[in-house]
């Protein structure tokens, strides 16, 4: 079943290059078809370093100014590799994918002049192009070697490299893993002003459309793009409702917790890396920008339990710390003038 | 010509092959490569563009050579209030440390006519000056309701801003932080220095010759030993005194991860649960093994647990803390014996 599904899209592309038709002209996107934000990228950290320092220290409401791609490449903050990556070159890159998805769309139109004039301009033709024009550009996605796609887990994390989880391709073209691919999908995406989000289905992240008629969940898998409905996912990936609670999945994320669940990819890889300081930091990080979800409160919670182990720290909160640190207190006055 | 440069090629080729195995065999054998030292340059970054987030972004290395004033002000980002203009605060501090200078140099005499009354040292002389200019003169003082009851809602008394705003107030949270920033702009050998739920300065020359305690926060300035602070405001137990947390000159990561600390205190006493554990988990890690900053995410993990559960509610009986006493701390010494002191000091 899967298999019939995951290759909609390259039928798609191809049914384009056996069609024939007249061709008019078309302006991508579709004015006002189709709502999503601009996303401005963050004009002030120019570096990868100094980037993650700064969102971290940014608050929800100015995280959902900024855009996904750097969202994705901050969560390497720290890493060797990524010392010297330049936000502003690795942004260029994904507007200039934009243009060349852009420029093989209206081609592609031209070209197939005699197809469906209702098929040209749906979500299903252009989500095909840019697909195709991100695989061709940056191979198609692959698993990581530890990766185990029908468990939907590492099978040794101590093989795994930050390009496995994180978003590290567009500065040192190394070939990403399905994880980065649909960060790519997305972020090229939002710069082409489509309706694509980012979200959480059981075991990763995918990509969602939604424009207000039809709701896709997107999932970049190793043979091509898997394109399904909420329902077709929960009848092929079940989960229970506290499941789906607990990870916040089938949501679609605002900026703030697209930069969670990066925040939450990082610290699983510092976490079995040996580096707890720097996980539970990440950990807290996703729980501060998406209070909400269960799942990263308790990943918090379990690195601090591991770090107070290791440390030999007794949590015994109620007796070494003062009762006046429990007791809540009234609003404070405000200084500002 | 060229046939005997063939045959002597012939004949040393050889040998010289032979003799190079057998010095590189030596070489690997007796000589171990020495690692590789790589050296990363890392420039001193602006500061007046620093903010809490950029802060973040630099290496332990880097936040040596920081303003302490530019390190707490950054923590107070998002607290009411506390929002600074940290670039021109550092211009006001740069005057204030212009008066204190022009001031101490003006009353200088009242060194050389009564040195005793400084313990014989011109470098208490002036770090008294400092601390009495800058209650006299800007109005920097110590808010007694803190005292008493240890608010950390009110985060103007914990971290400098609140020193700097027409309120002038502050505790020991914040006054010595400032004695700092002011005497290391006048050239002053000043640290920052903890013990148990207290902070004060500490006067140490380069060569260690000169070297006292100053504690500027009440009505008077003292300079109270090492000792003192062993058992004052809290007793420091054995434990605490060998985590090498306490009594010594904190270096530019252990202050800011000092005030990263702070901040989240007070987004913790603020019901900001999240963003207070984001606070101590970003001290925690840039100094994994100091067990204030850990224990006090955990904590805060904890109390957010709590908090959700509903136990900590007023209304809930179940509530640990319900009838739960207030712990006052004992004021110091109204008077030390500062002969004795100079000489402990001098003894060591």
């Amino acid at each position: 079943m899967r298999s019939s599904i995951v290759s909609f899209i390259v039928a798609g592309i191809l049914s384009f290059g056996l069609g024939l038709g007249y061709g008019w002209k078309t302006n991508l996107p579709p004015k006002g078809e189709w709502k999503n934000e601009v996303l401005k990228p963050d004009p002030t950290p120019t570096k990868i370093q100094e980037a993650f320092g700064v969102l971290l220290a940014k608050t929800p409401d100015e995280i959902d100014k900024v855009d996904t791609a750097t969202l994705g490449w901050a969560c390497l903050g720290g890493f060797a590799d990524a010392q010297n990556i330049d936000l502003t070159q690795a942004q260029a890159r994904i507007r200039k994918l934009a243009d060349v998805v852009k420029s093989s769309t209206k081609s592609s139109l031209e070209l197939n002049r005699k197809q469906d004039k209702h098929f040209q301009e749906s979500p299903e033709f252009r989500i095909a192009i840019l697909s195709y024009v991100l695989q061709q550009d940056y191979k198609p996605a692959h698993f990581a070697e530890q990766y185990d796609p029908d468990a939907g887990q590492f099978t040794d994390w101590g093989k795994t490299r930050p390009e496995d989880l994180l978003f590290q391709s567009a500065y040192n073209n190394k070939q990403d893993s399905v994880f980065s691919n649909v960060i790519w999908l997305v972020a090229v995406g939002q710069e082409l002003k489509y309706p694509l989000k980012l979200a959480s289905v059981p075991g990763r992240l995918c990509a969602v459309w939604n424009d207000g008629k039809n709701r896709w969940f997107i999932l970049p898998t190793a043979e091509g793009n898997e394109v399904l409905t909420e329902d077709q996912y929960r009848k092929e990936f079940p989960v229970t409702e506290d499941e789906i609670k607990k990870q916040n999945l089938y949501h679609e994320y605002t900026q703030s917790e697209v930069w969670a669940a990066f925040l939450q990819m990082r610290g699983k890889f510092m976490d079995q890396k040996g580096f707890p300081q720097h996980a539970a930091l990440a950990y807290a990080a996703a729980h501060r920008f998406a209070p909400n979800t269960p799942l990263f409160s308790e990943n918090l919670e379990s690195a601090v339990d591991s770090a107070t182990e290791s440390n030999s720290l007794q949590r015994r909160t109620v007796e070494i710390s003062s009762p006046e640190r429990f007791i809540s207190r009234p609003p404070v006055k405000d200084l500002t003038p | 010509m060229a046939g005997a440069g063939l045959i002597a090629a012939a004949i040393f080729l050889p040998i010289g092959n032979i003799l190079g195995h057998r010095l590189a065999a030596t070489s690997l054998r007796e000589i171990p490569v020495p690692p590789r030292l790589k050296i990363v340059p890392q420039e001193h970054p602006d500061e007046d563009t620093l903010d809490l987030g950029k802060l973040l972004a630099l290496s332990r290395n880097q936040l040596e050579g920081i303003d302490i004033a530019t390190l707490n002000l950054a923590c107070s980002k998002d607290l009411p209030g506390g929002d600074v203009d940290i670039p021109a605060t550092r211009r006001l501090l740069d005057q204030w440390a212009d008066h204190v200078r022009s001031e101490t140099v003006r009353n200088h005499h009242l060194f050389t006519d009564h040195p005793e009354r400084y313990a014989n040292s011109e470098s208490f002389f002036k770090a008294v000056m400092m601390v009495v200019v800058l209650k006299e003169d800007m109005g920097i003082h110590y808010n007694d309701e803190r005292m008493k009851d240890g608010d950390f809602t009110h985060g103007e008394d914990f971290l400098m801003y609140g020193l700097i705003s027409s309120l002038r107030e502050g505790t020991c949270s914040s006054m010595p932080v400032l004695y700092v920033a002011i005497g290391r702009r006048l050239g002053y050998p000043l640290y920052l220095v903890a013990t148990g739920r207290h902070v004060f300065c500490r006067w140490e020359s380069d060569d260690g010759k000169v070297r006292f305690n100053l504690e500027g926060t009440g009505d008077t300035v003292h300079a109270y030993p090492d000792s003192f602070y062993r058992v004052w405001p809290v007793k420091l137990d054995d434990l605490a005194l060998q985590s090498g947390v306490f009594l010594r000159n904190m270096s530019g990561v252990e202050k800011f991860a000092s005030f990263l600390m702070i901040r989240g205190d007070i987004l913790e006493a603020l019901g900001r649960m999240p963003e207070a554990e984001l606070a101590y988990a970003e001290a925690h890690s840039l100094i994994p093994d100091h067990f204030l900053f850990l224990s006090d995410l955990a904590i805060g993990v904890d109390k957010e647990n709590m908090m959700k559960s509903g136990v900590l509610s007023l209304n809930n009986p179940k509530n640990p803390f319900l009838h739960s006493v207030s712990v006052s701390d004992a004021d110091p010494p109204s008077d030390v014996n500062m002969k004795a002191i100079h000489d402990e000091e001098a003894s060591k």
